[in-house]
C-alpha cells in the first residue's frame, strides 16, 4: 500500500510531514518545511488550531495569522481520543517522513501516540516533540507559551538593563518562531541521518532551553568565565543609545562598526577633526569600554539633520544605514516591492489574500508555489482515502466531524 | 583530528557527523549557523583573516581575541588563517573547498567574486557543493548592496517600530541579537534541505539567505493583520501582541509571567483568584470572540488581579491550577535557574588558553545520534597548519603561509 505525495517541486519534494502541533511554534516549523517542498498534512482536532479563530478573518476560523502559517498544508480533522480516529492516524503515521508535534508528552502518551507506538507503525519516522521544556527536569510537565519563555529565558528582563523601566515582551512572537525555526534544523539533520542510517528517531525541541540559548550567547558576558572576568551583558547591545536615532524629523537606523565606518561617519558629517582627537571614539579599545558615551555622540549628530540627508549621504559613503520602518510602510518598501516578496493569491473562500514568498533564493530547486490555507478537515476525505482507511470508517469519522462544535472556540 | 594523509573530514559523532563546511563567515549570523552545524556533528573549518573575526575582540576577555561572544558560538570549529588579498591565501581556500559538503559565507557577493571563491569558482573544484550567501537582502532588489547588521533589520523589519505601539515613546531594538540568530538558524535550514537534496539528486546547490526578507517574514507573519486581505479588512498588528498589558505582571513584590489562552485557563485563573462571579458576568471577559476584540480590556483586568498578592503566592496557585506561569528572570537569576541546573544546560569546562569558562549544551534532545561532545573555541589560526596538512598543501607553501601571517 502507498500513497503518492504531493510533489510541489523544492528540496523536500517528495517529503511528508504530519503536523499534530498547534497554535505557532509548530505550525511555523511546517510552514518552513512547506516552503521547501514538504507534502504537509496538518491534523486538527475536531474544534480546529485555536489560532484559527485569532481576528481579523472575513469567515470565522480562517483568520489573518492562521491563513498567514497555514499555506500549501492540507487538513485532516481527527478527534485522537476515538480509536477509529487514532487508527486513521497511524495509517498516516505509515507513509510520513515526519510528526511534528507540540502537544505536552504526557498528553500524546495518554493518546497512545509516544515515539513507540508511531514507531511501531513506521520504524523509519522522524518524530518531532516541540516542548517547553527539557523533559529530564523540573518543568517538564509545565505548559509554555512565547511569553512565558520571553519572561523565563531573561529576554524581558533585558529592557530594563537597556534602557530602564519596567521589563516587557517583545510584541511579535519571537520565541514561537525561532522555536520553530529550530525544530526545522533538527528534523532536516536528522532526515539527512537517516538518508545514511536508514532509521528515525525522536527528538525533542525544548523552547526555554533554545531561548536560554540564544540569549545567553549574546549575555553570559564576563560571567563566561569562572571566576567571572566581569559582569553579565554584552555591553554594545545593552547601552541605551543602541537604537533607532532620532533625527531632525523622524528616525534612521545606523550601525558603525569597524573603523572605517568609524571613521568615514564623522568625516562625512564634518567633525573629522573631532573624532581624530578623542581617543574615546576613535581608539577602538577605549571605544568598546564605553559605547554609551560613543553612541551618544553619534546621537546627537544625527539629530542636526533630516532621515532622507542622513540615508543618502551615508548611503553614498557605505555607512551601514537604513531606513526605519513600521509595518504599513515595511508593506510598501522598495525592495520588497522589487523583487515580488509580496503577491496576491486568490483563495476559494477567503478572496484576495497578500501572501510572502519564502525569502530564500535557490539556484537549482525551483520555489514552490504556494496553495490556499485550508478550511478545517478540508482534506479529511482525501488524504485518509489515499492512505487506504476503508470507507466505511472515513464516513464514520466524517459525521462526528460535521457535527456542531463542541465549544465555543 | 583525522589527518591520514587525506582530508576525511573530523568525525565527532551527532547527526551531521561527516559533513565538512568551509565557513568564510564572521561576527553573528554565519557563525551561529555554523555552530549549530557542529553542535550536530559538521566538521566546521572557520576561515578567518589574520585580524580574526572582528566579535573576537567583543569583551571581557581574559586573553586577546577569545571574548564570551566568539567563546559560545565558536566551539568545535578549526580555526584557519588565510590572507584572502593574497594569490597564495585563495588558492590554499579553494582547496579546502574542493573537500567540502557546505561553503558558507556572509561576506557581500562581490566581495566573493573578486576573490573567486564565489559559487561559479567552487562548483568547478566541487561539484555538488553545497554554497550558502549569507546576505542582507535579496540580490534582485535596489537593496543589494547593502551592508547590514542586526541592529538595521531591526529597524528596516518594523520589529523596532512595533514598540511605540505598545507604550514606548521612541522605537527600540530587542536588547539581543536577534535578526543575526534567526537568520542563522535560517541559513542551517537552507544548508540541511540542501544536503538532503543532494543525497536524492547528487547535485550542490547555491543560496542566498536573506537576513531582511527572513525578518520581514517572521514580522508580518504576526503583524500583516487586516492586510493579509486584499482589500484590507482591518488595520495591520496583532492586538493581543500589541496591548501594553502584554508584559511580566507586577505583583506586590515583583512580576510573574502569565499566559491564559484556553477556556479553562480563563475560567480557572479567575476562580483561584476569588473573582469567578466578576468574571462570568462580564462577557468581555468570558465570551472568547468578545474578549478577542479587546485584549486591552481582558489583560488588564488580568494586570489587576495579579498586582494583589506577591509573587510567590501566584506561581504556586497557578501552577496548581495547571494555568501558564513563570517566574521572571533576569540573567544573574537565569543561569543560576533550577531546571537548567537539573537538566545539565550550563556547565563549566577547561579551555586550553581561557581557564574555566561556562558552556552550555546544545539545547535538544536526540534518541539515536545526540549532539557531538564539543571541543574548545580556537585560537586565532590554531590549525592553520593542520588542516592545510590535511588537504594537501605541501610543506613549503604552509610555511609560506604561517610566515606571512606571523607578519601581520
Amino acid at each position: 500500500m502507498s500513497t503518492p505525495q504531493r510533489a510541489r517541486g523544492g528540496p523536500l519534494d517528495g517529503v511528508r510531514v504530519l503536523d499534530l502541533s498547534s497554535v505557532v511554534a509548530g505550525p511555523w516549523a511546517t510552514h518552513v518545511l512547506a516552503g521547501f517542498g514538504a507534502d504537509v498534512i496538518k491534523v486538527e482536532p475536531p474544534d480546529g488550531d485555536i489560532m484559527r479563530y485569532a481576528p481579523p478573518a472575513r469567515h470565522r476560523g480562517m483568520g489573518a495569522e492562521f491563513v498567514q502559517m497555514n499555506g500549501s498544508k492540507r487538513s485532516v480533522a481527527l478527534d485522537l481520543k476515538r480509536d477509529a480516529d487514532r487508527g486513521a492516524l497511524l495509517a498516516l503515521c505509515a507513509h510520513a517522513d515526519v510528526l511534528v508535534h507540540n502537544v505536552r508528552p504526557a498528553a500524546m502518551r495518554r493518546l497512545r501516540l509516544d515515539y513507540d507506538d508511531v514507531a511501531a507503525a513506521n520504524p523509519a519516522i522522524v518524530y518531532v516533540s516541540i516542548v517547553g521544556f527539557d523533559q529530564s527536569g523540573p518543568y517538564a510537565a509545565r505548559p509554555a507559551y512565547d511569553d512565558l519563555i520571553q519572561g523565563a529565558s531573561g529576554l524581558a528582563s533585558l529592557f530594563p538593563a537597556a534602557g530602564g523601566g519596567e521589563p516587557r515582551y517583545v510584541p511579535s512572537l519571537i520565541v514561537d518562531r525561532i522555536s520553530g525555526l529550530s525544530a526545522v534544523n533538527a528534523i532536516l539533520a536528522a532526515l539527512v541521518e537517516r538518508g545514511r542510517s536508514g532509521i528515525g528517531q525522536a527528538l525533542e525541541v525544548p523552547m526555554f532551553e533554545t531561548m536560554a540559548e540564544l540569549v545567553l550567547a549574546d549575555h553570559l558576558g564576563g560571567h563566561t568565565f569562572e571566576p567571572p572576568a566581569g559582569p553579565f551583558g554584552y555591553s554594545r547591545v545593552l547601552t541605551p543609545y543602541r537604537r533607532p536615532y532620532r533625527t531632525s524629523d523622524g528616525y534612521v537606523c545606523v550601525l558603525l562598526y569597524n573603523e572605517r565606518h568609524w571613521e568615514r561617519f564623522f568625516t562625512a558629517a564634518g567633525r573629522f577633526a573631532e573624532y581624530a582627537a578623542d581617543p574615546k571614539l576613535s581608539d577602538d579599545t577605549l571605544r568598546r569600554q564605553d559605547y554609551d558615551y560613543a553612541y551618544g555622540l553619534v546621537a546627537e549628530i544625527l539629530a542636526t539633520r533630516t532621515s532622507a540627508e542622513w540615508l543618502a549621504l551615508l548611503e553614498t559613503n557605505d555607512i551601514p544605514v537604513m531606513p526605519l520602518n513600521d509595518i504599513p510602510s515595511l508593506v510598501d518598501d522598495p525592495q520588497l516591492t522589487a523583487t515580488a516578496f509580496f503577491t496576491t493569491t486568490e483563495h476559494p473562500t477567503e478572496g484576495t489574500l497578500r501572501t510572502m514568498r519564502t525569502p530564500t533564493r535557490w539556484s537549482r530547486s525551483p520555489q514552490t508555489t504556494p496553495s490556499p490555507a485550508p478550511r478545517l478537515g478540508e482534506h479529511t476525505a482525501d488524504v485518509l482515502r489515499a492512505a487506504g482507511v476503508d470507507e466505511a470508517q472515513i464516513a464514520a469519522i466524517l459525521a462526528r466531524e460535521n457535527a456542531p462544535p463542541a465549544r465555543n472556540a | 583530528m583525522t589527518g591520514e594523509g587525506s582530508c576525511a573530514p573530523r568525525r565527532r559523532g551527532g547527526p551531521l557527523e561527516g559533513v565538512r563546511v568551509i565557513d568564510f563567515s564572521s561576527v553573528i549570523a554565519g557563525p551561529w549557523a555554523s555552530h549549530i552545524l557542529a553542535d550536530q556533528g559538521a566538521d566546521v573549518i572557520k576561515i578567518e583573516s589574520p585580524q580574526g573575526d572582528i566579535i573576537r575582540q567583543a569583551p571581557p576577555v581574559r586573553n586577546a581575541a577569545m571574548g564570551p561572544v566568539f567563546l559560545s558560538a565558536n566551539r568545535s570549529k578549526r580555526s584557519v588563517v588565510l590572507d584572502l588579498k593574497t594569490a597564495e591565501g585563495c588558492a590554499a581556500a579553494l582547496r579546502l573547498c574542493a573537500s567540502a559538503d557546505v561553503v558558507l559565507n556572509n561576506v557581500r557577493p562581490a566581495a566573493m567574486r573578486r576573490l573567486g571563491l564565489d559559487y561559479a569558482a567552487i562548483a568547478q573544484v566541487k561539484p555538488d557543493v553545497v554554497y550558502v550567501s549569507l546576505v542582507g537582502f535579496d540580490q534582485a532588489g535596489p537593496y543589494a548592496a547593502r551592508p547590514t547588521y542586526d541592529d538595521l533589520i531591526q529597524g528596516a523589519s518594523g520589529l523596532a517600530s512595533l514598540f511605540t505601539q505598545t507604550g514606548s515613546d521612541e522605537p527600540q531594538y530587542v536588547p539581543f541579537q536577534l535578526v543575526d540568530r534567526i537568520s542563522g538558524i535560517s541559513a542551517v535550514n537552507a544548508i540541511l534541505a540542501a544536503l538532503f537534496q543532494r543525497e536524492r539528486t547528487g547535485r550542490g546547490e547555491a543560496i542566498e539567505v536573506p537576513m531582511f526578507e527572513t525578518m520581514a517574514e517572521l514580522v508580518l507573519a504576526d503583524h500583516l493583520g487586516g492586510e493579509a486581505f486584499v482589500p484590507p479588512i482591518g488595520p495591520t498588528g496583532y492586538q493581543r501582541l500589541l496591548t501594553r498589558h502584554r508584559r511580566p505582571y507586577p505583583t506586590s513584590d515583583g512580576y510573574v509571567c502569565v499566559l491564559l489562552v484556553t477556556e479553562a485557563h480563563w475560567a480557572r485563573f479567575f476562580t483561584l483568584a476569588g473573582r469567578a462571579a466578576e468574571y462570568a458576568a462580564d462577557p468581555r471577559l468570558c465570551e472568547a470572540p468578545v474578549r478577542r476584540l479587546d485584549y486591552d480590556n481582558a489583560y488588564r483586568a488580568v494586570a489587576e488581579v495579579l498586582a494583589t498578592r506577591p509573587s510567590a503566592e501566584w506561581l504556586a496557585l497557578l501552577e496548581a491550577g495547571d494555568i501558564p506561569v513563570m517566574r521572571l528572570h533576569d540573567v544573574m537569576s537565569l543561569i543560576d535557574d533550577p531546571h537548567l541546573a537539573a537538566t545539565g544546560f550550563l556547565g563549566t569546562e577547561e579551555h586550553p588558553s581561557e581557564g574555566t569558562i561556562r558552556t552550555m549544551r546544545a539545547p535538544q534532545r536526540w534518541a539515536a545520534t545526540p549532539p557531538a561532545t564539543h571541543t574548545p573555541a580556537p585560537r586565532l589560526g590554531e590549525h592553520t597548519a593542520d588542516v592545510l596538512h590535511e588537504a594537501g598543501l605541501d610543506d613549503a607553501t604552509i610555511a609560506a603561509i604561517l610566515a606571512r601571517n606571523a607578519q601581520r
